[in-house]
């Protein structure tokens, strides 16, 4: 086992900032690359004109999952360090939902307004000014909505202990089901996009 | 034969597709109980008698209220309700595995007796615990030498009594016979987190991490 390297201590707190901006600046830039730095490329995620947000989201998931799948039967990285979110369940989805609409909304979820802000973009810059005074909101208000907030734990959730198979099976199916994913996400654009096509056609 | 054209996409989706499949047949590597050693650097680390520590030295550091270790109870959690020194937190051995220790951080833990404690040492250093120090004698001494310590000379040993007490010890001066002086331990039902007697400890809840 040697990864996590900060917790098998390859490297001090000190660096690991220093590593933390390295991922996060290639992090930012690819999903600029991507198109991300766009409100009008998100957006159209929500009209299913354009899946590139849905696609890009799930070969994340696949590669990571894959990733640490093999990495763990190795032997080189213990899967229990790594740090998982518990899961509240209600004020999740509704938390879920907030970001939903604030991201049609808006134009960017709170990762893709830093990236289009670093490119100068007026209205990420807006949409950031939102966040902060949201996060500022909400600590306001916490002390009211806490129970809430904390309700329905569950603790540390994994797919294959709530459907109870095999990490190995679940892996397979998320594979098919991303593939199934991006195939039927391929022909909904192309559907989407030949209409537009012929929507413009009879206007001309 | 006709020469099939694979796009980049095709090729990235056949991959995970073919690690997706492999994946069917391996067993999870999420709860594997494997540990690998460093046999050299173990071998060094036992010879070396800088990791045991004396109940005296431990008493001594709760009572500056040194901060820079974490002292860990592995017994269970019966064991810990029962009786446990001052400032411990409670991980048993069977939940180590899963628990929020840092690799790095300097740990000093203690079980029942000397062999418990060696014994659970051992296993935290093959897990990959840098810095583990193992109380000599585990809880039996500390209660032994610190709780109900038998002095002899109470002139000389003034400072001893003194630790026992700050502890809620019963230091059994003169005392010849061990059954004389009924032996109740002290109640140690404090809050799990509780702060050492002196200083202010920053320790609280543990790091949030992630985004």
């Amino acid at each position: 086992m040697m990864a996590p390297f900060y917790k098998f201590d390859l490297f001090s707190e000190e660096f690991s900032f220093i590593i933390a901006f390295i991922i996060g600046i290639g992090f930012g830039f690819f999903l600029e690359r991507a198109g991300f730095g766009s409100a009008k490329k998100l957006t159209s995620q929500f009209y299913f004109t354009d899946m590139a947000v849905f696609k890009v989201m799930f070969t994340a998931i696949v590669t990571a999952m894959i990733g640490v799948y093999y990495l763990s039967l190795i032997g080189f990285l213990d899967y229990n360090l790594i740090y998982r979110n518990d899961t509240f369940l209600v004020p999740q989805i509704v938390g879920g939902l907030i970001l939903g609409f604030g991201f049609i909304i808006g134009g960017y979820c709170p990762g893709t307004s830093l990236v289009a802000a670093s490119t100068g973009k007026l209205d990420a810059i807006f949409f950031l000014l939102g966040v902060i005074a949201g996060t500022f909101g909400l600590s306001l208000i916490f002390s009211a909505i806490e129970p809430f907030y904390y309700s329905t734990a569950m603790g540390k959730l994994n797919l294959s202990d709530v459907l109870h198979i095999p990490y190995g099976i679940v892996i397979f199916f998320v594979v098919l089901m991303a593939l199934g994913g991006f195939i039927a996400a391929e022909w909904v654009e192309k559907r989407l996009a030949s209409k537009n096509v012929e929507v413009k056609d009879e206007k001309n | 034969m006709k020469k099939i054209n694979l796009s980049t996409n095709n090729k990235l989706a056949i991959i995970a597709l073919i690690s997706g499949f492999f994946a069917i047949f391996f067993n999870t590597p999420y709860e594997s109980n494997k540990a690998i050693i460093n046999v050299d650097e173990l071998a060094l680390n036992i010879i070396d008698s800088n990791n045991i520590i004396a109940p005296i030295q431990l008493a001594e550091w709760l009572i500056q209220g040194k901060v820079d270790f974490r002292l860990i109870d592995v017994r269970d959690e019966k064991q810990y309700e029962d009786y446990f020194i001052t400032g411990a937190e409670n991980i048993p051995l069977t939940k180590i595995k899963t628990s929020e220790l840092l690799r790095n951080e300097k740990i000093l833990i203690y079980s029942d007796d000397e062999l418990k404690t060696a014994q659970s040492w051992l296993l935290l250093k093959t897990l990959g615990y840098k810095n583990i120090l193992m109380l000599k004698g585990g809880i039996d001494n500390w209660k032994k030498s610190i709780i109900f310590p038998i002095i002899s000379d109470s002139k000389n040993q003034e400072k001893l009594i003194e630790i026992s007490k700050h502890f809620g010890g019963t230091p059994l001066v003169g005392a010849t016979s061990e059954i004389a002086v009924s032996r109740e331990l002290p109640k140690t039902n404090l809050p799990k987190v509780q702060p050492p007697p002196s200083s202010g400890e920053k320790k609280g809840k543990p790091k949030r991490e992630g985004c």
